[in-house]
């Protein structure tokens, strides 16, 4: 209780100090009156007038592009620097690895040679003209292609014959793991059930002329 | 807001244009619109003394106070045209407004070297409290006695808008819609400044009880 009149009381103190100080600053009449009644005062403020008229009608020498202010022209051309960098830093980087492309190589595998079937099918990158080794890494690819390691195509030798055909195209397929056997590769007998790839070299007869195991 | 307060320099301009005399406010501004200096002047002879008055409720040296006052006169100058008159005290609200905002532009121009300079010494540190303490003894502060510029640097701890308010409300004794009127704020704005200057300037005297 006593605390709070305490308060109180000076609350009231603070109030009433805070109006005589108010009141204490306001001017005297013989203040007022230097002021006021000074002979040149209406000259003076001609005088600002007419600086100020001649401010205005000077060109703005601090003033960027479209009038705008020079600090503010400043200002945004700072933002702008910041938010590039905050860009730069931010946004997905592209990996600074080199991706240099390999020159194309024709997909198509030439076609075993058809009269010598004995002979055996070398491949397709050997007949073809050696290129200069790429030693960029390359992008993983999506296929796995890259990743598989493939056998020699070995000929069919049942088409043997003049009726060979010396063109054709290859196709991917599953065989069973026991094709493996007929072409004399070793093979687990535990899995002879399951399907290995293979690509199969099929002449424009229709006949399968070679085969190789990928894997 | 005393209108034609100044009779001397008013006199002093009637004797040069006597037909001015008759003419409104609005009559003048539309003359000075028209490119007719004598009227801008009469206008400037007319309510020299309100706006002087009003400048020194927020600075209290003369040269300030003078520069104020020529200042709000130039800056009326070259607002003539946004004036829109119509009735009897337009013209002195008008020129109210623009004289507050001068003050109050200066203020915060000023305000950080003021906040600088604005330290209480220790002799005011001891006079403040001594008053203070007096009037806890219910002994009458007078306002002459206290230091101006004591008060001055209490004030000047303000922020500009609510050293503005304060001082309209409290030592102009104006009512919160007319310094509503004159700064433009809304009235919710004005007794919230009110409000926060009287917290914070307590604060300060708050030390010294």
């Amino acid at each position: 209780m006593f605390r709070r009149n305490e308060k109180l009381i000076q609350a009231e103190q603070l109030d009433r100090f805070e109006h005589e100080m108010l009141r204490a600053v306001s001017a005297s009449e013989e203040e007022l009156d230097a002021v006021a009644d000074s002979p040149d005062l209406y000259e003076k403020v001609r005088l600002r007038i007419a600086v100020d008229e001649r401010a205005w009608a000077q060109p703005r020498s601090a003033t960027g592009l479209f009038g705008t202010p020079l600090r503010w022209s400043l200002a945004a051309a700072i933002v702008l620097i910041l938010l590039a960098v905050a860009a730069l830093l931010w946004l997905p980087r592209p990996s600074r690895e080199t991706h240099e492309v390999a020159p194309l190589v024709p997909h198509s595998i030439p076609a075993p040679p058809p009269s010598n079937v004995d002979q055996a099918i070398t491949p397709p990158s050997a007949s073809t003209p050696q290129q200069p080794r790429r030693v960029a890494r390359r992008r993983p690819r999506t296929d796995n292609r890259a990743d598989e390691v493939a056998t020699d195509f070995l000929p069919l030798t049942y088409i043997a014959g003049p009726a060979a055909s010396d063109s054709g195209h290859v196709v991917r397929m599953n065989v069973p793991r026991s094709a493996l056997i007929a072409m004399g590769f070793p093979m687990n007998v535990d899995r002879a059930g399951e399907l290995v790839k293979a690509d199969v070299f099929v002449g424009d007869d229709g006949l399968a002329r070679a085969i190789r195991f990928v894997q | 807001m005393d209108r034609c307060a100044n009779v001397h320099g008013f006199a002093a301009v009637t004797a040069v244009e006597p037909m001015s005399t008759a003419q409104t406010d609005d009559e003048l501004v539309a003359a000075v619109l028209g490119g007719d200096e004598a009227a801008f002047e009469l206008l400037f002879e007319r309510y020299r003394r309100s706006v002087t008055r009003l400048a020194y409720r927020f600075f209290y040296r003369q040269e300030q106070v003078e520069d104020i006052v020529q200042e709000s006169f130039a800056n009326a100058y070259f607002a003539f045209g946004s004036y829109r008159g119509g009735h009897e005290k337009s013209f002195i609200a008008w020129l109210s407004r623009i004289t507050i905002r001068t003050c109050y532009d200066v203020m915060r121009r000023t305000r950080r070297a003021e906040n600088m300079l604005n330290e209480l010494s220790q002799d005011e540190e001891a006079t403040l409290a001594a008053r203070l303490r007096g009037a806890a003894l219910g002994s009458e502060i007078e306002s002459a006695a206290i230091s101006r510029d004591l008060a001055a640097k209490l004030l000047q701890r303000l922020d500009p808008e609510d050293r503005l308010v304060l001082t309209l409300l409290n030592g102009a004794d104006l009512s919160v819609r007319e310094v509503s009127e004159l700064t433009g704020w809304s009235p919710s704005k004005v007794k919230m400044r009110a409000h926060r200057a009287r917290k914070v300037l307590q604060r300060v005297l708050h030390r010294y009880v």
